[in-house]
C-alpha cells in the first residue's frame, strides 16, 4: 500500500509551500478616531498628538493606511453615542459611499494611586473596527494599559502619551490582523 | 472568502482576545518591587554604602509592594458619576534568596487601606477614608518625599481637584504608628494645596499638626518625670543617681506627671519646567517638629523603672531642602537628572551625645543615562556627601579610634564614638541598562547590570559583619579599608 506515504508527502509539501501574502487592506485610507474620552461629562477630545502620531505611525507599519479624523468632527458626536454600534453607525452616515475601513481608538486614563513615589495611572482603550457596510458588525477590543507618571501636574493626556507605545503596538497588532483576514 | 466569513475570523479572534470593559466589580492589581545580587570581596551585606543620602541607587536593597484595587463602582468616562474604589496595599523589604530573611512574609505589613469615593455630594471632590498617606512629588535619585505629610495617620480627608487646583484636608490618627503597642490617640490635622498658575510652574505648600492629649491614669498618655537631667538619661543612669541622692528613699522613686505633647510639620514645593531642555525642577523644603517620646527604661537592683521623657525628647526638629532636575541634553540620546539635599536635624534638649536628631547633612548625585538604542542604555552616577555630628564624634576613622579621640584621650565616660564628627562620602557608579519601554532616566521595567565604587573616610562605611573590637582576643582580627567595590545584578519595575 503505497498511498498513505504519498499523502503524507503532500501534506509535508503544502505544510512547508511559501504562504500567500496576507490580503492588503484596501487602497482608500481608513479612517482613524483617535480620541481622549474625558473622565467628566464633556465631548472626548483627541489623544495627545506624540501618541496619534505613534498610531498613525504603528498603522502604516502593518499595511494599513490611516487619515485621522479631527477632533473637533468627531468630539460632540462621540459624547452622545457611547456604543460600539452608534459610534460605527455615525462613522458610516458621515464616510459616504464607498466607505474605507473605519478605526476607533477612545482612550481613558484613571488615576489608581501613588505607589513608591510614582503616580499609577491605567489607561483603558477600546479598540473599534468597522467594515465599510453599515450591515457588518463592528468588532471590539479592550485593553488596558498601566502606566506611571512621576508629577501631579500630570494627568490624563500624560498618562496616554506615556501608554502611546503599547497602545500603538496593540492596535496595530489586533488592525494588522483583523485587515489581512479582508 | 465571504464577507461573513471574513469577518467571522477577526471577531472571533476579537472576542477570545478581548478582557472584559471596565466595570463595577473588577479588581486590578499593582505595585512596584527591586531586587539585586549585589556580591563584594570585601564582606559587604549587599549595599554599596550605608544609605540613599549617595543616592538610592546601589544604597537600598530589595523591596516589594503590591497594591490590590477593586471598583466598586468604577469611575466611567464622558460622565461625573459618583465612582468609589478599594485600596489595600502589602509592602516590605524581604525577598527570598535576596535579604537575610529569605523572603519572610514576617518583614512585609499591610501598609495603606482605605475607601475612596468621588462626585459624592460635592463635584470634582474625592473622600478617602482609612490611611490618608500623600505626597507631591518626590526626590527620585533620592528616594526621598519631604512634601508628605499623613504618612502615618488613618483617619478622612477630601481632595478637591480641578486642573490648575489641587486641595487636600485631612483629619485622622496618628497613634498606632508614632506610638504602637504604646498608643494613646494622637489627633492629627492638615492638608496640602499645589497650584499651577501657568503651565510651566507649580506651587504648592501645607503641613500638619499632631495632638496628644494628656490623659491621666494612661501610661501611655504623655508624662514627665521630674529632675531628669539628660546625661543620665543618655547614660541609662537616671535611677542610679536618683538612689544615690536619697540613699535612705530609693523606693520612692518620683511618679510621672501627666502632660500634652504637640508636634507639627510645614512643607514647600516649588516646581517648574517644560521649557527648553529643561523637562521639570522640582524643589522641596520641609520642617518637621517630632513628636515626644514616651519613655525609657532603666533596671537598676533588679528592678525595672520607667522613665518617662515627653519634655525631654520635644525639641527635635528636622529641616530638609531638596532639588532635583531633569534636563534632556541630547533629545533621545542623553538626559541627566541632577539632585542636591540638605538636612539639618537638631535637638534642643541634648547637647551632649552624637545622635541621628544632631546632625546636618548635604548631597548632591548627578545621574546621566545615554541610550545606545531605545533598550539599552549607558548609565552613570556620581555623589558626593557630607554628614557632620553636631554633637562631636560619631565616626570611625580608624579600627583603633579609641585612642584618637578628642586630644588624643580615651573618652571613656563621655558621649563620643569614633573619632571624627565628619563623614565623607564618594559614590560612582556605571553600567548597561536595559530598557523595554524605550528611552528615559525613570522609565521601569529596568534592568541593569552595574558596577559601584565608594570612598569613605569612614572605616568600612557599609554594611558588614566585621569584629570592631581591638581587643587583645578578638580572633578575627581588624580591618581598615575606605575603598568599597560591588557589583550589581538588579531589577526595578512598577507594575
Amino acid at each position: 500500500m503505497r498511498r498513505p506515504p504519498v499523502v503524507l508527502g503532500l501534506f509535508a509539501a503544502l505544510a512547508c509551500a511559501p504562504k500567500a501574502p496576507p490580503a492588503l487592506a484596501p487602497a482608500r485610507p481608513a479612517l482613524l478616531v483617535a480620541a481622549l474620552e474625558p473622565l467628566a461629562d464633556a465631548p472626548p477630545r483627541g489623544l495627545p498628538p506624540r501618541a496619534e502620531a505613534r498610531l498613525v505611525e504603528a498603522l502604516r507599519g502593518v499595511g494599513l493606511d490611516v487619515a485621522p479624523v479631527p477632533a473637533a468632527d468627531f468630539g460632540p458626536a462621540l459624547h452622545t453615542r457611547r456604543t460600539p454600534e452608534q459610534r460605527t453607525a455615525w462613522l458610516q452616515s458621515q464616510a459616504g459611499d464607498g466607505a474605507p475601513l473605519l478605526v476607533v481608538v477612545a482612550a481613558e486614563a484613571h488615576f489608581y494611586s501613588q505607589i513608591e513615589g510614582r503616580l499609577r495611572w491605567t489607561v483603558s482603550v477600546e479598540l473599534l473596527l468597522a467594515a465599510p457596510s453599515a450591515s457588518d458588525r463592528p468588532v471590539v477590543h479592550h485593553f488596558e494599559v498601566p502606566v506611571f507618571l512621576q508629577f501631579l501636574h500630570e494627568k490624563e493626556d500624560a498618562a496616554v502619551d506615556a501608554a502611546a507605545p503599547v497602545i500603538a503596538r496593540q492596535v496595530a497588532s489586533f488592525a494588522g490582523a483583523w485587515s489581512g483576514g479582508l | 472568502m465571504s464577507r461573513a466569513r471574513a469577518f467571522g475570523l477577526p471577531l472571533a479572534f476579537a472576542l477570545a482576545f478581548a478582557p472584559a470593559a471596565a466595570h463595577a466589580g473588577r479588581a486590578d492589581v499593582g505595585g512596584y518591587f527591586r531586587v539585586a545580587a549585589r556580591p563584594d570581596l570585601q564582606g559587604g551585606a549587599g549595599r554599596l554604602g550605608y544609605w540613599n543620602l549617595y543616592g538610592r541607587l546601589l544604597n537600598e536593597g530589595p523591596y516589594a509592594a503590591v497594591e490590590l484595587k477593586y471598583d466598586v463602582l468604577e469611575r466611567r468616562a464622558l460622565s461625573a458619576d459618583p465612582y468609589t474604589s478599594l485600596h489595600l496595599r502589602i509592602e516590605g523589604g524581604s525577598v527570598g534568596n535576596a535579604t537575610p530573611d529569605n523572603g519572610s512574609l514576617a518583614a512585609f505589613r499591610m501598609s495603606q487601606l482605605y475607601a475612596r469615593a468621588g462626585n459624592v455630594g460635592i463635584p470634582h471632590t474625592t473622600f478617602q477614608v482609612g490611611t490618608l498617606d500623600q505626597y507631591i512629588g518626590e526626590l527620585g535619585l533620592y528616594d526621598l518625599r519631604p512634601a508628605q505629610v499623613f504618612f502615618e495617620t488613618v483617619g478622612a480627608s477630601a481632595r478637591y481637584e480641578r486642573e490648575r487646583v489641587d486641595l487636600l484636608l485631612g483629619v485622622g490618627d496618628s497613634g498606632f504608628w508614632l506610638k504602637r503597642e504604646r498608643y494613646n490617640a494622637v489627633w492629627t490635622g492638615g492638608g496640602l494645596l499645589r497650584v499651577r498658575p501657568i503651565d510651566q510652574l507649580e506651587l504648592g505648600g501645607g503641613g500638619m499638626i499632631r495632638y496628644e492629649a494628656e490623659v491621666r491614669g494612661n501610661q501611655f498618655a504623655p508624662h514627665d518625670t521630674p529632675r531628669v537631667r539628660m546625661d543620665d538619661l543618655l547614660r541609662g543612669e537616671v535611677v542610679e543617681r536618683f538612689a544615690g541622692e536619697n540613699p535612705l528613699r530609693e523606693w520612692v522613686f518620683p511618679d510621672p506627671v501627666p502632660t500634652d505633647a504637640r508636634s507639627w510639620k510645614g512643607v514647600g514645593y516649588v516646581g517648574f519646567g517644560g521649557f527648553g531642555p529643561v523637562r521639570w525642577n522640582n524643589f522641596f523644603a520641609s520642617v518637621e517638629r517630632r513628636h515626644p517620646q514616651d519613655f525609657v527604661t532603666e533596671t537598676f537592683q533588679g528592678q525595672q523603672y520607667r522613665i518617662y521623657t515627653a519634655s525631654l525628647t520635644d525639641e527635635r526638629t528636622v529641616l530638609l531642602l531638596g532639588d532635583e532636575i531633569q534636563v534632556r541634553l541630547w533629545p533621545d540620546r542623553l538626559d541627566l537628572v541632577w539632585a542636591g539635599l540638605y538636612g539639618r536635624h537638631t535637638d534642643a534638649d541634648n547637647a551632649l551625645a552624637p545622635s541621628d536628631h544632631a546632625r546636618t547633612y548635604r548631597s548632591t548625585v548627578v545621574r546621566l543615562q545615554a541610550y545606545v538604542t531605545d533598550t539599552v542604555h549607558w548609565l552613570g552616577e556620581g555623589s558626593a556627601a557630607e554628614e557632620v555630628s553636631t554633637n562631636g564624634n560619631a565616626y570611625r576613622q580608624y579600627q583603633d579610634s579609641i585612642f584618637r579621640n578628642t586630644n588624643g584621650v580615651p573618652d571613656v565616660r563621655g558621649f563620643e564614638n569614633g573619632d571624627t564628627d565628619t563623614r565623607v562620602t564618594f559614590q560612582g557608579k556605571t553600567g548597561v541598562v536595559l530598557n523595554p519601554l524605550g528611552p528615559g532616566v525613570y522609565v521601569r521595567p529596568s534592568l541593569r547590570f552595574l558596577y559601584g565604587v565608594q570612598w569613605s573616610n569612614q572605616n568600612n562605611a557599609f554594611g558588614n559583619s566585621f569584629v570592631e573590637t581591638i581587643d587583645q582576643f578578638n580572633a578575627f582580627g581588624n580591618v581598615e579599608q575606605r575603598l568599597h567595590h560591588v557589583l550589581s545584578l538588579e531589577t526595578e519595575a512598577w507594575f
